[in-house]
């Protein structure tokens, strides 16, 4: 069996206010995965994990098999990132950033940057403090995809970027997998994950609530949609959120089947959406509470 | 892999040499115009004085421009950045003991024709003063490296105490603490203190690959 082409262990990280808690989840080649999570879930420390940034108490992350804590600046030659806010020198214009880039990676592919800068509307002699966000990071995925990366890591790229623009990237980078590359993709915007992506993984206070595909995704979560009379301790118990007004009640759950077997008749059990999910297990906490 | 990095930051810091490579035009001028000693001297000195502040300002503006975070994901260890920044000082160091040399030369050549009578900078003072500018870049790097510009307050907080305590005990001395501390040693233990500069910058540089190790982005 091959080893995938990211595993991360029990991942462990306590900042003053914030624990990342045993995260894990497993990436295969050929596969984009989905990072979603509501704000301070842990997405980005999570990133910042497997590109080195952030120093973990306890946990392991293997690249291809390889130890990537270890080998790390020897792997990163494989890892391509685009943060969620790109910066550049200011006075510097985006040729000279891209040579200086460039001279770190032998596989850099020239022509297709300068196909890309093309594509992507930007002018190679602009200087760096003259773009707007969506251009910086316009900018930082023309430098990430002129490597010939084996990982694309790629943390909310999206936000600064028009739906159009957004449209089309996931469309390239749906191009770009193969057996030999992988993609993980933070982000706000669950309809992008819901065109394209293959896996989805969503955090939840530091940990890790699922990893697994849209189909099973589909089949374990639903929605169930009923009136305030059906809501008991036991039945509010059984629901991972809970959404209530004066006309009845949306809840999560994570057994779809047996919602529909319970509430036969009484209420409406549906599949529920990334969006649905993520609002609703953001509300998780209050319903307990 | 550290040319690179050298090279990076030749290339997106060029301005922060602007100062000396002014320095440099104004010693060459001063030794134009036949300056018999103090204008050059404390231009030589501004120069040694930027000596050990350039790697710092280079990574503090990396730093506060969030472009540090970037070079961390590059195929670079951490320990190549800190040695880039203790090769940064030691190459700028050169250059500017290099320059007080040249203007030395220059000097004494013009002496021995008695164009000029010249003082320039004396090559024993220069190397002492290079030291000296080694311990101000090595005592606080660490402390930089890990904590940013908030390090280097920590840093100074220790000298300052000391300074206070010194002109309030020993206010007869007229002078501060570490000018007469330099002052004695230089005098006293020349060789032992050029030994115990260069043994604490070798210090400064592997408990820095230390600091800058454990540092989150």
């Amino acid at each position: 069996m091959t080893d995938p082409m990211l595993q991360l262990e029990a991942l462990t990280k306590r900042f003053k206010d914030f624990h990342l808690d045993g995260a894990g989840f497993s990436l295969p080649a050929g596969n984009l995965m989905g990072l979603i999570g509501p704000n301070g879930a842990g997405k980005t420390t999570l990133i910042k994990a497997i590109l080195g940034l952030v120093h973990l108490d306890a946990g392991q992350i293997r690249f291809q098999g390889r130890d990537l804590l270890k080998e790390g600046p020897e792997l990163r030659q494989c890892i391509a990132y685009v943060p969620d806010e790109p910066r550049f020198s200011p006075g510097a214009r985006l040729v000279t950033l891209k040579d200086i880039y460039a001279s770190f990676f032998p596989k850099w592919d020239e022509g297709g940057w300068r196909g890309l800068m093309a594509d992507f509307g930007l002018d190679p002699k602009a200087k760096a403090k003259t773009l707007s966000l969506g251009q910086r990071t316009r900018f930082a995925l023309t430098l990430a995809l002129s490597r010939d990366a084996e990982l694309l890591v790629l943390d909310e790229p999206t936000t600064g970027l028009d739906p159009v623009f957004r449209r089309e990237l996931l469309q390239r980078l749906g191009a770009t997998l193969n057996d030999q590359r992988a993609i993980l993709f933070s982000t706000h915007i669950t309809s992008d994950l819901e065109l394209r992506a293959d896996l989805v993984t969503l955090i939840r206070d530091g940990q890790i609530v699922f990893s697994e595909t849209q189909d099973k995704i589909r089949e374990r979560w639903g929605l169930v949609k009923g009136g305030l009379e059906l809501l008991d301790v036991d039945v509010k118990a059984g629901f991972q959120g809970l959404r209530t007004n004066v006309h009845g009640f949306e809840a999560l759950t994570d057994d779809v089947e047996s919602a529909r077997r319970r509430f036969e008749g009484k209420a409406l059990v549906e599949r529920a959406s990334l969006e649905d999910i993520l609002v609703l297990l953001g509300r998780r906490k209050t319903h307990a509470a | 892999m550290l040319l690179n990095l050298l090279k990076r930051d030749l290339r997106l810091h060029r301005d922060a040499l602007v100062i000396p490579v002014l320095i440099l035009i104004l010693i060459l001028g001063a030794i134009g115009m036949a300056d018999d000693g103090p204008a050059l001297l404390g231009l030589v000195l501004i120069g040694f004085l930027y000596v050990p502040i350039l790697p710092l300002a280079i990574h503090a503006r990396e730093d506060s421009q969030g472009t540090l975070a970037d070079l961390m994901v590059l195929p670079v260890s951490r320990r190549a950045v800190v040695s880039l920044r203790y090769l940064e000082v030691l190459l700028f160091l050169g250059l500017m003991l290099a320059l007080a040399h040249l203007g030395t030369w220059i000097a004494l050549c013009m002496a021995a024709h008695k164009a000029v009578p010249f003082y320039v900078m004396d090559r024993s003072k220069a190397f002492g003063l290079g030291l000296t500018l080694l311990f101000f870049f090595a005592y606080p790097m660490p402390l930089f490296l890990r904590l940013g510009l908030k390090g280097i307050s920590l840093a100074s907080l220790p000298i300052i105490v000391i300074e206070t305590f010194h002109w309030f005990f020993f206010p007869q001395r007229g002078e501060p603490f570490f000018h007469w501390l330099g002052g004695y040693l230089t005098t006293t233990y020349p060789g032992p203190l050029g030994f115990g500069i260069l043994a604490l910058f070798a210090l400064s540089y592997l408990v820095s690959l230390k600091a800058f190790e454990g540092k989150d982005f």
